[in-house]
């Protein structure tokens, strides 16, 4: 186990710089830059906006000094050429720098500011999802080729094919306007999470039955669970007890994706309910070119998604016996 | 048996324990501080780029910026006529090139300390300072040697010439004098905009001294940290959400200001910020979605009015066959501006002639025929084209992906299909490559638009002056330019319209844009928020906000016009506050 | 009280029999025909694909469908709520463009979407409507060939006239040498060529026609082994001499020399001169000189000599500098000793040439000459006692973007079949007036276009990529699936808009050397996002199998491993792709809208079902419900995936090993 978990760290650590080195040169290889705007600048100004943000330096220089650990304007060593007033910096040192678009944030205070909202709309989200989606597949299982099951199919089929803005929109008429049980948007108070959760989770809930189905009619044509019935035990132990394991394992590797789905994809269900969250950074910070707060973001995405997959791993091993740590 | 069971539960009771700290955590930090509802509550647009007067850009901002600070003069909400602010008055001299300012002696910062005219120096010195890296410098270098200190820097990136080589300067701490190159007649109009307002100079030497040079800059913007001189101060910030601003108690004019807190909101959704307006969670919504404008369109809050800014392309006219201008004319005649305006935004919009929108006082405005088609047919087959001659290439639409863009491309294209035979192809790039492609002169015909800094036909005109940065058309013309130049010096405002005015003939004759219209307000009000007036650049200014009393929203609805349909106010239905302002507005004129 | 029992589980002797003959009866079949077999018996699995077969065909031959123009715009404030097929459209505004409302006996199901079509106005005064509408109809069938739908209206002036507009379905097909006169003769024609598509030829006129140049334009044409120059009078006559060419030429023609006279390809014949007489010629039928190559090798049997060919390109580049060079894109150059060398861009201005020379070639009848041939008509029309007959406008309109030669053939077939009869606004309209349902039957192209490249990708890819990493284990598994994890953590909008970078520099290059244009390269775009997530399920089911017997059986009788792995381990995931995939496309299609937003998806006027979806987005508000911008497109993607989900399971049922042979 701990030798899995320190190999897992060595690859995380390859793994993250690969991907800061790739975009950060991808970023600026990109066209148009953070401070284009409708009106174009003198090119005097935009030589002193540059020179302000370093973006006149050579890229690699400006690389070093965005991963650090070492500053390399005129405020680090003075080995440098310094003044070693401020001789650190860099995502190294988890400085990720000022956001170029926000100009009074650091990108460390956004993820700050967003990421446990982010988190918190997300769980609601899972919670959601996992609750709609496993009770659905399990019944829909269970009564293959029923009504219930048609009934089921069909509305995940709804919540998959319906985008989940055109979702959040009728909702919002429904249980706003129609019905006043919600608040309309904002971000405060559990009232404020609850629709955003059902809608950013619907389509998630969907997948999720169509896995646990999927699973679930999978395990239990498998030969163990026949000898269980064999051997007498009820329905509901065999079902909660040795079907589901095995039937989750497709609901358990699409967990990962799905958080992490869940945490960038919000960014429709942010806007249509003005949640401050993570998930509009993740597009917007890339189409302002805002360079740090992307860098930020994105040091954030893989940082979770790599957490999360070895998450999963690790759930396989329990759910599934058959499977040997040492050989993930 | 029993012990797999045990450990089981015990697995899940962990499990859902460190499930329940996450969620726990997770809300106690997002919850928002708590927050009382605030008096008025209005959509911004979107988050302000930053609170320092001298970096910003932008409209959200400029909102923001002049409820926190104020300058030396303000506008008239209506009028947006140059009222006294931090200078209680003001002389110009007879050449109209030296500006001396009275500081008002009661102006106090939130620090306690008086704005003096070392302030002011301060501040602009700041601006135009290279390191600061204002964008918006170049308002200030009508200036006496104010070019010249932002744009010569030495290697080390500093200025070559010393502050006192420009013109600003401060005769005592109450008196400000302020010289310029050339009469600039817009000169009162620039001293109200917010990037010229003044920062408070012990405020951030101390920041600097407190939190280093490359920490203070966002620091000493944080709430709890700025120190300001306007109507309000920040209470509260989170990014992408609000910006709580309470009235500040020390403000010279505090007794005529209404409303003890504010929010402005950052909802970039235009549907979202009509669902909130209506729920009464927000009662100032600066856009509209286009699909409902039809239905918004009679009712008593919702007030389109003419604003300071031009829908047009931009024609590359480096490139056959667009080098030619009477094809540009040929295109510029068919666009059927009409429709665009009443079918695609629909909220009033003028179909354009000219570059210049309308409202410029004393400006008669240049207009070119509209939609003569047979004239662009014999046009188009003078330069060779057409039935008779050669084929015309393809033309393609370029525009940042947007809708309305989009739909305004489509009957643009449309246009030229069935009047001239032209194909037209769109193409739609992402907003940061989209101006990439169009300073590169990469596109055929390119959507823009442009809004006015100040109430001059200046604002629009110098735009195209040969190898402008906001050319971006490759046209030039030296008559033009000279007009351009000549007008920047006369002193006559009606010579000097008059030779603007002749700029813009040429343009419209040359053609290097195809003006499509001019833009209109599209400002959702509750009806019982008072003092906020729609006006020609559509600045509003929350000092002069306050809530109507139900015999003033009486009187005022019995004064409109019947027909229009009216709303039930969400705003504090007995009159929370009395009509605040009541200081020396000069008669309204105008709307 | 009757013991519950398990039924399901209760195997008596008779069952097994049963079983036991299945499993005999089915030995010999291999996975495949056992799965087809077995799909066919489940019903709903059956229908769903032939729902699903149909929906694709639909997709496939929208261009024959009666709908509505999905892109002719007809501005309005609103959009337009759906109305029954047996109800009038409601009218849409005041202003209305003339002739919109075009109609016919069906009345209420026609709308005037049907914008492939040329609109003939006319002004008439007096007279009965019948009697009128009669008459113009038989004019322009006379003309047209075809039998036009009549939109009338009453004058808005005092003089008592009525307005006629005339609508006649524009055919693809039309060709424009219909009414030319072909003269029958043929001439003499000799190839120049100065590159690989394009040349000029020197025709010679035979004896017998008339002097070309008392024609008022022309245009000169090649395919294959024969040329044609086309003459055009001012009045109706238009010429046709034809030309043979010993060998075959497909590109453009840059110029002509007629008779000894340079011009270029198309242009005004009065710039010719008088031609004089034309000079003796060798019978047609005599094989015809070529010149092949930049230089001329092969010398013409008759009087031309290396020099004068070499004069005459000399002559006909500087001219076609002088007509063409000012919106020649790229510089070409005419060396000193007669080569053409062509720089750059100069491909781009020949092949623009060419199109030019095509498309007039197609609009022939309906779009340049109706306008002139009407007037022609109408010199000669005999109008009804008391009838004073003017001709308005003659407008063309072209109601499908660029489409390709089958479309454009199905466009044709449906002309013929349909004539003008389309269906009305059955979905509603959006606000621009542009038909739902046309626009989704349309978008279904782009969308299972999208569809069906993801899935293939993540087929091809991602299944194999991830059964292999989960098969191998250890370092590689490893290996791979980091280098999966690195570019799943690419922020993909860079990766986009890099792409799109990169694409505009190469634009013309890709599209000329490669034949890719944007479209294909979303494709690709989307493809190469979409096999990830698939690898990582692939490789996670593998994972839990790989130490099952079934596999250490196969390894134990020397399996290899390309085989465990198609199989023996891919069969066996293949549920969990399927049901994944049915998961997949939704997203997919979605995606494409956002990659639209970012410029690189379909370009408008195109449409698809994802930009569909969002244009809807403002559609749902408190004040205005506009439900069937939403619905429909909603319903159409959901139908369709519904469907495959089906299909799916039943899929799914029928490929599982562990199901074979049974029912």
């Amino acid at each position: 186990m701990l030798r899995f978990l320190a190999r897992r760290l060595l690859w995380f650590a390859i793994t993250l710089f690969c991907v800061v080195t790739i975009s950060f040169f991808m970023m600026r290889a990109v066209r148009g830059g953070p401070f284009d705007g409708e009106r174009t600048l003198d090119p005097a100004i935009e030589r002193n906006i540059e020179a302000k943000y370093h973006l006149d330096w050579s890229l690699p220089k400006q690389y070093l000094q965005y991963v650090g650990p070492f500053n390399l304007d005129e405020h680090g060593f003075e080995l440098f050429g310094g003044d070693g007033s401020d001789r650190f910096g860099g995502v190294l040192c988890l400085e990720f720098g000022p956001s170029f678009k926000y100009k009074d944030f650091t990108v460390d205070q956004i993820i700050g500011q967003s990421l446990p909202i982010s988190a918190l709309l997300g769980i609601v989200a899972m919670m959601w999802a996992l609750a709609l989606g496993i009770s659905a597949g399990i019944a829909s299982a269970l009564r293959r080729g029923s009504g219930l099951d048609l009934g089921m199919r069909l509305a995940a089929t709804g919540g998959i094919a319906l985008p989940n803005f055109v979702i959040a929109s009728f909702l919002v008429i429904l249980t706003v306007f129609m019905i006043p049980l919600f608040p309309v948007a904002g971000w405060g108070s559990i009232r404020h999470m609850l629709l955003p959760g059902f809608a950013l989770g619907a389509p998630f809930a969907a997948y999720i039955s169509r896995l646990t189905r999927t699973g679930m009619l999978e395990v239990l044509s498998q030969d163990h669970i026949r000898t269980a019935q064999a051997k007498g035990l009820a329905p509901r132990t065999v079902i909660l007890r040795h079907a589901l394991k095995g039937g989750l394992l497709p609901v358990v590797s699409y967990l990962g994706p799905a958080t992490a789905g869940i945490l960038t994809g919000s960014l429709v269900i942010e806007k249509i309910f003005f949640i401050p969250g993570l998930g509009s950074h993740f597009i917007n910070s890339a189409l302002n070119r805002d360079y740090t707060l992307s860098m930020g973001v994105t040091i954030l995405f893989t940082i979770l998604v790599y957490s999360l997959n070895t998450l999963v791993d690790l759930a396989y091993t329990m759910l599934d016996p058959r499977i040997d740590l040492e050989e993930i | 048996m029993q012990a797999l069971t045990f450990g089981d539960s015990a697995r899940k009771v962990v499990a859902f324990l460190l499930l329940g700290a996450v969620f726990v955590g997770a809300l106690a930090l997002a919850r928002s501080a708590r927050l009382e509802p605030a008096d008025l509550v209005f959509n911004n647009g979107t988050e302000v780029s930053t609170l320092d007067p001298a970096r910003v850009t932008g409209v959200p901002e400029g909102r923001i910026i002049k409820a926190l600070f104020e300058g030396l003069v303000v506008k008239h909400p209506r009028t947006l006529e140059a009222l006294p602010g931090m200078a209680e008055s003001w002389e110009v001299s007879d050449d109209g090139l030296v500006y001396t300012f009275h500081i008002r002696p009661e102006a106090r910062w939130t620090n306690d300390l008086p704005v003096t005219a070392h302030d002011f120096v301060f501040s602009w010195e700041r601006f135009l300072h290279p390191a600061t890296a204002a964008e918006y410098a170049y308002q200030l270098w009508y200036v006496v040697g104010a070019e010249a200190y932002t744009t010569e820097v030495d290697d080390e990136g500093n200025p070559k010439n010393d502050f006192s080589t420009v013109g600003i300067k401060a005769l005592d701490a109450a008196t400000l004098q302020v010289t310029l190159r050339n009469p600039t007649p817009f000169f009162m109009d620039l001293m109200a905009f917010y990037p010229m307002f003044p920062v408070n100079q012990a405020n951030i030497e101390e920041m600097q001294a407190r939190y280093g040079e490359e920490d203070w800059e966002i620091q000493w913007l944080q709430p709890e940290n700025l120190v300001t001189n306007g109507p309000d101060t920040v209470e509260y910030r989170r990014v992408n959400e609000r910006i709580r601003l309470r009235k500040n108690a020390d403000y010279w004019d505090a007794d005529n200001v209404a409303l003890e807190t504010i929010d402005a909101l950052a909802i970039e959704q235009a549907t979202t910020g009509l669902n909130m307006y209506l729920t009464g969670a927000a009662h100032f919504v600066p856009s509209v979605p286009t699909t409902i404008v039809k239905k918004l369109m009679p009712r008593e809050d919702f007030n389109p009015a003419p604003y300071l800014g031009t829908y047009f392309y931009r024609v590359n006219t480096t490139k056959p066959p667009f080098d030619d201008p009477r094809v540009r004319r040929a295109l510029a005649l068919t666009i059927d501006r009409k429709a665009i305006c009443e079918k695609i935004t629909k909220a009033g919009q003028i179909p354009a002639g000219g570059l210049v929108p309308p409202g410029m006082p004393g400006y008669a405005g240049v207009s070119m025929g509209q939609g003569n088609v047979a004239l662009a047919k014999e046009l188009l087959a003078e330069a060779g084209f057409g039935p008779e001659g050669r084929e015309f290439p393809t033309i393609e639409i370029h525009y940042n992906t947007l809708e309305a863009h989009r739909d305004i491309a489509e009957v643009v294209g449309e246009s030229w299909r069935r009047n001239l035979g032209i194909k037209a192809k769109l193409q739609n790039q992402e907003w940061k490559v989209y101006l990439d492609t169009q300073s590169n002169l990469g596109y055929d015909v390119s959507r823009s638009a442009w809004i006015g800094d100040y109430v001059d036909p200046n604002t629009f005109l110098d735009m195209f002056v040969t190898d402008g940065e906001n050319n971006k058309t490759g046209w030039g013309n030296e008559r033009y330019d000279l007009l351009v130049a000549l007008s920047s010096a006369e002193l006559d405002p009606t010579k000097r319209l008059e030779l603007l005015r002749e700029a813009e003939e040429i343009l419209i004759d040359e053609m290097p844009i195809l003006p499509i219209y001019y833009y209109v307000t599209q400002n959702l009000v509750d009806p019982r928020l008072g003092g906020f007036h729609e006006n020609l650049q559509d600045e509003h200014f929350p000092k002069f906000w306050y809530w109507m009393s139900d015999e003033e929203l009486g009187s005022k609805r019995a004064q409109q016009p019947e027909s229009w349909e009216q709303v039930t106010s969400s705003g504090p239905s007995e009159g929370k506050y009395a009509p605040g302002f009541t200081g020396p507005i000069p008669s309204p004129t105008g709307r | 009280m009757a013991k519950p029992t398990h039924k399901r589980w209760d195997f008596g002797a008779q069952d097994m029999e049963k079983i036991l003959a299945e499993a005999t009866s089915h030995k010999g079949e291999s996975l495949w025909q056992d799965a087809w077999r077995r799909l066919k018996r489940n019903r709903s699995a059956f229908w769903s694909m032939v729902f699903l077969a149909l929906f694709g065909l639909m997709a496939l031959i929208a261009p024959v469908l009666p709908l509505a123009s999905p892109i002719a715009l007809s501005l309005r404030t609103e959009a337009t709520a759906p109305s029954w097929p047996w109800e009038s459209p409601p009218p849409t505004t005041a202003e209305t463009p003339k002739g919109a409302a075009i109609t016919s006996d069906f009345g209420a199901v026609m709308d005037n979407g049907w914008r492939h079509r040329s609109v003939i106005g006319f002004e008439a005064k007096g007279g009965a409507v019948d009697e009128v509408v009669g008459a113009l109809v038989e004019l322009v069938e006379g003309v047209t060939d075809r039998s036009p739908m009549v939109d009338r209206r009453s004058s808005e002036g005092a003089g008592q006239s009525t307005l006629y507009y005339l609508a006649v379905p524009y055919s693809y097909s039309d060709p424009a040498h219909t009414d030319w006169e072909p003269t029958g003769l043929t001439g003499s024609a000799v190839l120049h060529r100065i590159g690989d598509d394009a040349a000029w030829v020197d025709l010679v006129l035979p004896e017998g026609g008339e002097d070309p140049s008392s024609f008022d334009s022309w245009a000169v044409q090649g395919q294959d082994l024969t040329a044609s120059l086309m003459l055009r009078a001012q009045g109706d006559r238009l010429l046709r001499y034809n030309f043979a060419l010993d060998r075959p030429f497909a590109g453009s023609f840059a110029g002509i020399r007629v008779n000894g006279h340079l011009a270029p390809a198309i242009g005004k014949a009065s710039e010719w001169g008088p031609l004089g007489a034309p000079r003796p010629e060798p019978a047609p039928e005599e094989a015809e000189p070529t010149t092949e190559g930049v230089t001329p090798s092969v010398t013409p049997s008759d009087e031309a000599s290396d020099e004068t060919i070499a004069a005459i390109q000399q002559d006909s580049f500087k001219l076609f500098l002088a007509s063409f060079g000012e919106r020649a894109l790229g510089a070409a150059t005419a060396e000193e000793d007669g080569q053409i060398v062509r720089e750059g861009k100069g491909k781009r201005k020949v092949l623009f040439e060419r199109r030019t020379a095509e498309l007039r070639e197609e609009r022939g009848v309906v779009h340049d000459d109706l306008e002139r041939r009407m007037t022609t008509a109408l010199e000669t029309f005999v109008a009804p006692a008391g009838v004073e007959v003017d001709l308005l406008s003659v407008a063309s309109e072209n109601g499908y973007w660029d489409i390709n030669a089958a479309d454009r053939f199905l466009v044709t077939v449906r002309a013929k079949v349909f004539g003008l009869w389309q269906t009305g606004n059955w979905l509603g309209t959006d606000s621009k007036g542009r038909d739902i349902l046309a626009r989704i039957v349309w978008g279904s192209r782009t969308s299972i276009m999208v569809a069906l490249v993801a899935t293939l990708c993540s087929l091809l890819i991602g299944v194999t990529y991830g059964a292999f990493s989960g098969l191998m284990g250890g370092r590689i598994d490893n290996l791979m699936m980091r280098f999966v994890d690195i570019l799943y953590s690419l922020p993909f909008i860079f990766v986009v808009i890099f792409l799109i970078t990169i694409l505009n520099e190469y634009k013309l290059e890709l599209e000329n050397r490669f034949g890719l244009d944007r479209e294909i390269v979303f494709y690709l775009v989307i493809g190469a996002i979409y096999w990830l997530t698939m690898a990582r399920v692939v490789r996670g089911q593998v994972l839990s199998l790989k130490n099952s017997e079934f596999i250490e059986a196969a390894r134990v009788i020397g399996a290899g491993t390309p085989r465990i792995l198609f199989a023996h381990l891919v069969p066996n995931v293949l549920s969990i792709v399927i049901v994944y995939l049915t998961l997949t496309i939704p997203a997919v299609m979605l995606f494409e809208a956002f990659l639209s937003f970012l410029g690189l998806g379909i370009e408008p006027p195109k449409v698809s079902w994802g930009t569909l979806a969002v244009d809807g987005t403002e559609a749902v508000n408190p004040l205005r419900i506009y439900w069937w911008l939403v619905l429909f497109p909603a319903a159409a993607m959901g139908s369709t995936l519904l469907a495959l989900n089906v299909l799916g399971d039943g899929l799914r049922d029928a490929l599982d090993p562990k199901l074979r042979g049974k029912d």
